[in-house]
């Protein structure tokens, strides 16, 4: 007997799905994820930070129709140290697929952020929040390549405020060079029926892409983004609720493995809860404010597709904080490992 | 969700058990089990009396990706026999790259033998207390050359306890078929700019000399002398200066095969290292005692009985004199080990992009 009851209802919810998907396929995926991301940064904007750990995630994929899917399964996270606990967390979703979508309804595995850039959400959330609970639909198609969610973080009660961020990324190809490209993120604090301060968070921008393939230079791209950002209610903000950034990215990748980049920031009062605070104006300590910023980043990233599935990322960065200069690396380690349980033929329902 | 950690038994196992009955399999189940009993009669001023018994388990699930990769995936137990039924349970998860002489870990380490530190540079308690370290580490074994490169977290920096890890280095070369050249580094970190600012670091550099070979009667003999360093930056123990050496001599003889005998010999002055055997050290248990100049001398008798692949009994019987004090200790280890291959298949096709990288 579990004497966590929420363990045991992450048992008790693999067993529904294990038990209503046997009309159909199931699978039980698989993935270990190992990672380390190091950043040496210093005051004011970011601080350094270590994350070094394991995760594991498990679940059983079961067909119940022919558009319709269920996830159910457990999600681990297991922070490199000798004393630290383990964080469980369930994986239950509805899945809705078509060739060119997908709707998610429960549990949300995010790729790449949704799509959203740096000053929308920084990149340590990859590993700090692989999943996330919510809605999703995914389009892929000739006209729009578009990642739209609503992430719940926190309940609404007495003793908390209810959490949430939502938004997306939208990519409409132009033609096969120029792509018009559009993101949104926003953050909310609030429930009004227990009293206290709302507060919202709201960055978005459009975007233009130029990505060329010359044969002799391999994938390439420059990005550029008009970004805005509106901040409300937060206490003792020195800065004034609209801001504003230009956000530039060139990528090198002669071989398609190797990639080079680099990143130009200019802000003006710019403020986004979940995006690399190095592109805010706001300080790491809450006190600390310049108004107009400058950031850059230089980058080598490594992605090897090593064997059956199994992929090695590693990234080194350069960081140019206004005057002051950092370094970062990432190293990740993904190993599938997915079983085919069983098949059953579909059963009509009268 | 924070879960005990005994469940991690239930999630690693999951797997397998809902995949079992419909495919068949190949997986190899590997189980360690050891059974130890440490007594060391130390009663200060460096070390105190201590007593280890107890059992660990190691169970985990080998699976070989390919030629290259493999990964590994189960828990670790252990209990110190007592009353008290609680036990501790880590995880054990390994992502392992390799080619012929070369290996490189992810997650869990391989810290077999403390990774081939002399004592003063990581206590042997290490192999009973500490016998599951997080990181990332480099083998690289070759005809002539053996090197062991790590980094093994053991604290997360959060509020009110800072990030602590420690790193290093065993590199060993052989000058001829008797001789070798060794170079060991041992580095403590404490601190971490999140919460804490406060920062220890402690380096302990080795470079030796090992000769071994065949004795005839005295059968296997080993010896060899090391030049320790010692550097200790805002440690715990303030008393003594920033820096520290020693001199490390141990022979091991092996009469007729039945038993070995191996003497240590160490001359420090002003040595200290973080995770070593704190009867190297110049300072005491009680941060008002310190002695500049060390003297410290173990004779010991060892026992191994083992077939090479399933089990192996050690046994230890020590003498120690520090300085003027005189204490003895001994070590009974015994370890099983039992692997079942498990039919598995893996099923290549996936189903959604959650495995996808861009």
């Amino acid at each position: 007997m579990f004497h966590n009851k929420k363990a045991g209802w992450i048992l008790g919810c693999l067993w529904i799905v294990g038990g209503l998907a046997q009309a159909g396929d199931i699978d039980l995926m698989n993935q270990f994820t190992f990672y380390g991301d190091n950043t040496e940064f210093f005051e004011p904007f970011r601080v350094r930070e270590t994350i070094l750990g394991q995760q594991f995630k498990s679940y059983l994929d079961g067909a119940v129709g022919d558009h319709t899917f269920l996830w159910g399964g457990i999600f681990a996270d297991h922070r490199s140290a000798q004393d630290t606990a383990t964080e469980v967390q369930p994986i239950l979703s509805f899945i809705y697929r078509t060739d060119e979508s997908e709707g998610v309804l429960g549990t949300i595995q995010p790729v790449a952020r949704h799509g959203l850039i740096e000053p929308m959400e920084v990149t340590t959330l990859e590993l700090t929040r692989p999943i996330e609970y919510g809605l999703q639909w995914i389009q892929k198609d000739s006209f729009l390549h578009m990642d739209a969610f609503l992430d719940w973080q926190q309940l609404l009660s007495p003793a908390d405020r209810e959490v949430f961020d939502y938004g997306g990324s939208a990519i409409l190809p132009l033609d096969d060079l120029f792509a018009f490209e559009a993101q949104i993120h926003g953050y909310h604090i609030g429930g009004a029926m227990y009293g206290g301060l709302v507060r919202n968070n709201l960055a978005g921008g459009i975007g233009l892409k130029i990505q060329i393939h010359p044969r002799e230079l391999g994938k390439t791209y420059l990005e550029v983004y008009a970004l805005g950002s509106k901040d409300t209610n937060r206490p003792l903000y020195p800065g004034p609720t609209l801001g504003s950034g230009l956000y530039t990215k060139l990528s090198f990748s002669p071989d398609n493995a190797w990639e080079f980049f680099g990143l130009s920031w200019f802000g003006q009062d710019y403020m986004s809860e979940e995006g690399d605070s190095n592109y805010n104006s706001l300080g790491a300590d809450g006190v600390y404010y310049k108004s107009s910023r400058t950031y850059e980043e230089l980058g080598i990233r490594r992605f090897v597709q090593i064997e059956s599935g199994v992929t090695f990322d590693f990234e080194l960065r350069s960081h140019w904080i206004e005057d002051a200069w950092a370094n970062s690396f990432r190293i990740v380690a993904q190993v599938p490992f997915d079983l085919g349980v069983m098949t059953v033929p579909f059963k009509k329902t009268e | 969700m924070v879960i005990g950690k005994r469940l991690w038994l239930l999630i690693t196992s999951w797997i397998v058990s809902t995949a079992f009955p419909a495919f068949p399999q190949e997986i190899l189940f590997h189980n360690e089990l050891t059974f130890y009993d440490e007594q060391a009669e130390f009663n200060g001023p460096y070390r105190n009396e201590e007593s280890l018994f107890g059992q660990q388990i190691k169970s985990l699930f080998k699976v070989v990706k390919g030629p290259r990769t493999e990964f590994e995936a189960g828990v670790f137990a252990d209990h110190p026999s007592a009353m008290d039924p609680s036990f501790q349970v880590q995880p054990l998860l390994t992502f392992e790259y390799h080619s012929s002489t070369t290996r490189l870990l992810f997650g869990t380490l391989d810290s077999q033998d403390r990774h081939g530190y002399l004592e003063p540079l990581e206590a042997e308690d290490d192999e009973i207390t500490r016998p599951v370290e997080y990181g990332l580490q480099w083998i690289e074994e070759e005809d002539h050359y053996r090197g062991d490169f790590f980094l093994n977290w053991q604290k997360l920096n959060i509020v009110d306890q800072p990030e602590v890890f420690d790193y290093g280095f065993v590199a060993k070369g052989s000058t001829s078929p008797t001789m070798d050249l060794e170079l060991q580094f041992h580095g403590h970190h404490e601190g971490g700019k999140l919460y804490f600012i406060h920062v220890i670091n402690n380096y302990v550099p080795a470079l030796g000399i090992k000769a071994h070979g065949d004795l005839g009667p005295l059968g296997e003999g080993s010896f060899g002398v090391f030049a320790l360093a010692s550097s200790d930056f805002e440690g715990q123990f303030i008393t003594g200066p920033d820096w520290g050496r020693g001199l490390y001599a141990k022979g091991v003889i092996h009469p007729g095969g039945w038993f070995g005998i191996y003497g240590i010999y160490w001359n420090g002055r002003n040595f200290y290292s973080e995770e070593g055997d704190n009867n190297y050290n110049s300072q005491g248990l009680e941060p008002a005692f310190y002695r500049t100049d060390r003297i410290y001398e173990e004779l010991g008798l060892s026992k191994t009985i083992t077939d090479d692949k399933s089990y192996s009994i050690e046994a230890e019987l020590r003498s120690h004199w520090m300085d003027e004090f005189w204490a003895y200790s001994a070590r009974l280890v015994a370890r099983v080990a039992l692997d079942v291959e498990v039919p598995l298949k893996e099923k290549n096709s996936k189903k959604d992009g959650a495995t996808d990288v861009p």
